[in-house]
């Protein structure tokens, strides 16, 4: 697929843009799902998977980008102000963690998802321990690291299929 | 098919294992739950609050009864009652959310409020 010529910048705006709603609808897919039962907090964190792509194809400046404009957008559609400060903790952690580990570039899409997954999780943890004030909550933080790499590991799994699967030259 | 996963993927992963276990360890050895309150109450209305934490004895005297509740390692056992049936005095000592002795003829409720959740609570979730 040939797409027509226009400037790089342009275009890179133009995939933010559609990847911000793909992530946007992963949201909402996760959103309607039921949550694990008994724990709260556990999800597989589809819509990372929009951002680690455009954090490997387009860059980390583009991938932030589509990363807040989900948050913001998912968090007063399905969650509220209290879900959009979590998610924004979980994500603004776990997006930094990101960017140090794939600059190491010591470690694959699985490795840098796996990272990002549980410094996800150990945000939301820390912001709900600053908000509901009860350091009891880090009883969770085993389950939470567990659940968090299980699930950076799926999602690293499919970025690497997609990554391999996408061709290149749709972005640039 | 997994052949694009590094050495330092490997080690990540250990790593955040080791560490869920050895979070798991410390909350399971170290930071068991802190004791509760034993909350008292005397025909109905409130008369006292009381930390398990610190040992002591509570005397819960009137006109006709005479009370002891004592408080030790963190746990509540009604120590005497000069009630007829000594039902709350046999009860076993109590330390567990939501577990209580009552002294029926003399109105008296123990009741643990906070701090550990017992067994069962937590299966009827």
């Amino acid at each position: 697929m040939q797409l027509p010529s226009s400037s790089p910048v342009a275009r890179r705006v133009a995939i933010s843009a559609l990847f911000a709603s793909l992530a946007l609808i992963f949201s909402y897919i996760e959103a309607i799902l039921p949550a694990a039962p008994g724990i709260p907090g556990i999800k597989l964190g589809i819509a990372n998977l929009v951002v680690i792509i455009a954090m490997y194809r387009l860059n980390s400046r583009y991938a932030l980008t589509v990363n807040l404009i989900r948050i913001f957008l998912a968090g007063f559609m399905f969650s509220g102000l209290y879900g959009a400060i979590y998610s924004l903790c979980g994500c603004i952690l776990s997006f930094a963690v990101m960017c140090l580990l794939k600059k190491s570039d010591a470690f694959s899409v699985v490795g840098v998802s796996m990272g990002g997954g549980v410094a996800h999780n150990i945000g939301q943890l820390s912001i709900a321990a600053i908000l509901v004030s009860s350091p009891q909550i880090f009883y969770y933080l085993p389950i939470l690291i567990i659940s968090g790499t299980v699930s950076g590991i799926l999602i690293g799994w499919l970025g690497w299929i997609l990554l391999e699967h996408i061709p290149k030259r749709l972005f640039y | 098919m997994f052949s694009f996963i590094r050495k330092a993927d490997i080690i990540l992963f250990c790593v955040l294992l080791l560490s869920a276990g050895i979070s798991a360890a410390l909350i399971f050895f170290r930071l068991s739950a802190p004791a509760g309150d034993a909350v008292i109450t005397l025909n109905g209305s409130p008369y006292g609050t009381y930390s398990l934490d610190e040992d002591r004895r509570i005397e819960i005297s009137g006109e006709d009864f005479h009370n002891v509740v004592l408080i030790e390692n963190g746990s509540v056992m009604m120590e005497t009652s000069d009630c007829h049936n000594q039902v709350c005095v046999n009860h076993k000592p109590i330390s567990r959310s939501g577990e209580s002795i009552i002294c029926l003829p003399h109105k008296i409720v123990i009741r643990i409020q906070g701090g550990k959740e017992s067994d069962v609570d937590a299966v009827a979730q």
